[in-house]
């Protein structure tokens, strides 16, 4: 009987532990998401009146703080400056390391990607306008995960509680 | 027969109820079909025992 109650109080809090799981990463996607483009506007600032070089800036924006979305120009700045690749390669090796780290999902990947393809082959007025396309398609994907995150942060985790549940009445 | 499997398919079919109406709140009415065949089935898993048994019983009284 103890045994019994033990394995199912178990079961019940895995559950609900996943659930609450699934329903965090929903959350963390539009604050990375805006993250990002704080990012993005002090890169264009640096760029535009500061007249910085892409890896100073990038820099820069490196040691604001230190997460996972950080990360990819962090990585960005040491794929420039150990190894001998065009910019847009370094971000694009950069993104898909540090992609699996966040919440972000593939639609967020290929916008940061298709950022890169234009990343240092421009004047500065073509890279100023890349940089607030890459904004504004940013602001539309934080729309849209709040719009999911309204949705379906309150279902993960009351489903989580429930197939724990059903599990824990089935198997009793 | 025990009152056990009576109370544990109750359960199930509240908890159902509940999942049904999560699921429409949050706009995914096409997953309630789902959830409701998978309930389903695991009554009729539970079930399946306890039907074997009657036929059993039927046979044992008509057939000898």
């Amino acid at each position: 009987m103890f045994l019994k109650i033990a394995g199912s109080i178990i079961v019940l809090a895995g559950c609900t532990m996943f659930g609450y799981f699934l329903s965090s990463n929903l959350s963390e996607r539009p604050a990375e998401l805006r993250k990002l483009i704080g990012h993005f506007q002090m890169f264009e600032n640096s760029i535009c009146y500061l007249t910085e070089l892409l890896y100073e800036a990038f820099g820069k924006i490196s040691k604001t703080c230190d997460d996972a979305v950080t990360g990819i120009f962090k990585d960005t700045v040491s794929n420039l400056s150990n190894a001998e690749m065009p910019a847009s390669l370094a971000w694009e090796r950069a993104v898909k390391k540090n992609i699996n780290r966040t919440s972000l999902i593939k639609e967020d990947e290929s916008i940061l990607i298709s950022f890169g393809k234009m990343l240092g082959n421009s004047d500065l007025d073509g890279q100023l306008k890349n940089i607030r396309l890459t904004i504004g398609q940013l602001e539309i994907q934080v729309k849209k995960a709040e719009e999911k995150r309204k949705k379906s942060e309150l279902m993960f985790r009351r489903l989580g509680i429930l197939v724990g549940s059903a599990i824990v009445i089935i198997l009793i | 027969m025990e009152l056990e499997l009576i109370f544990r398919i109750a359960a199930i079919g509240i908890l159902l109820s509940i999942v049904n109406s999560i699921l429409e709140k949050s706009d995914k009415k096409e997953l309630i079909p789902l959830a409701n065949l998978t309930g389903i089935i695991i009554v009729i898993i539970m079930l399946v025992p306890h039907i074997r048994e009657f036929f059993d019983t039927i046979k044992t009284i008509f057939l000898f």
